[in-house]
């Protein structure tokens, strides 16, 4: 597909995801409402992944260039960081070791459970 | 002259667009998940900025253009869940639990840790998405008052930490299964966790994709409901 037309696509959504995020009632980050959006319009085969495959394999395969102005951001907080270095970098260490073995865990937990259940969990596990 | 450069919005993209190159090249050739093109990329643009004393404004003029397409980048987040819904089918009752517990034990830990060692609520706000991919994490930091920047900085530790940890993790805690080693790095440490699932595994790789949409999604409606 033309490439204007992959870049308005792409874009139109966003667009869309921040007038939803707008109107609702609760506070939800609008990027993430445009994930959902494109999630449910891939599904429901409005849109086909070759309609946006140019500008989503460009943009996904350099996403993280993106958040380098975020990042030099901690600029502006440069003494609450020199300040707080060493808690920030142990908290996030350590955490990493539980976050795996949590996951792990639960997922061969439950592996086992669905394979010892009965037909109806199996069936539910297929839909 | 170096004024006239600096002042320009084409600035703020060429340092950025520049350095990260640089980065990616460096890594490639040194082959060490510790030289990340983010984060090198975020070093000499400071760097840049504080030997030739430019102004942030300056720098931003430019930089904010690449803010721009960060939305729309995000919502392309939901090709990796689509490509792999075969995967996320066969298995969604264990992604589902997986992932949950993972993002909760992640909010959970940090949570506890800055409680324990004093860490200010500004800084816990934004660690507390640590473990997701980092267009999540600046939303789920900005929605409950963290520091952009310091987010930026969490991500960035749990992402290189569980990358080069990850082989070691499997035999510690005796991890055989691929489906849940997958997972379990993705949970992690995010994008950055994914590039080593991919070099172990194929079946690690994918689910580990899997687990960045996946635990994206849970830790934004957790962190609405998270109490402080």
């Amino acid at each position: 597909m033309n490439i204007l037309a992959q870049i308005a696509i792409v874009l139109g959504i966003s667009l869309c995801a921040e007038a939803i995020a707008s109107v609702l009632p609760f506070v939800f980050p609008s990027s993430i409402i445009g994930m959902l959006l494109l999630l449910l319009l891939l599904l429901s085969g409005v849109l086909k992944t070759v309609q946006i495959q140019s500008v989503s394999g460009f943009l996904l395969a350099n996403i993280a260039v993106l958040f380098v102005p975020a990042g030099v951001s901690v600029l502006r907080y440069w003494d609450i960081l020199a300040a707080n270095w060493l808690p920030i970098f142990l908290v996030c260490l350590l955490s990493t070791p539980i976050v795996y073995a949590v996951t792990a865990w639960s997922v061969k937990a439950t592996m086992k459970l669905v394979d010892r259940s009965t037909q109806t969990e199996k069936e539910r596990n297929a839909q | 002259m170096i004024e006239a450069i600096t002042g320009s919005a084409l600035f703020g993209i060429v340092l950025c667009l520049g350095t990260f190159r640089l980065g990616a090249v460096l890594q490639r050739k040194t082959k060490l998940t510790l030289v990340n093109p983010l984060l090198v990329s975020i070093i000499l643009c400071i760097l840049v900025i504080k030997v030739f004393q430019i102004p942030m404004e300056n720098f931003f003029k430019g930089a904010d253009v690449l803010n721009m397409l960060l939305p729309p980048a995000t919502a392309l987040l939901a090709l990796n869940i689509y490509n792999q819904i075969k995967l996320l089918k066969k298995y969604a009752l264990p992604v589902l639990v997986g992932c949950t517990m993972g993002s909760l034990s992640s909010m959970v830990s940090v949570t506890l840790g800055c409680k324990l060692l004093g860490i200010d609520k500004a800084i816990s706000a934004a660690l507390l998405p640590k473990s997701c991919t980092t267009p999540i994490a600046i939303e789920i930091a900005q929605g409950r008052g963290g520091l952009v920047p310091i987010a930026i900085v969490g991500v960035l530790i749990a992402g290189i930490s569980g990358a080069v940890l990850a082989p070691h993790f499997a035999k510690i805690f005796k991890v055989d299964n691929p489906v849940a080693e997958g997972l379990a790095i993705g949970a992690c440490s995010h994008a950055m966790g994914t590039t080593k699932a991919i070099e172990i595994g194929e079946v690690q790789g994918a689910m580990s994709g899997v687990a960045i949409g996946v635990c994206g999604l849970i830790s934004v409606v957790l962190s609405m409901f998270l109490p402080v």
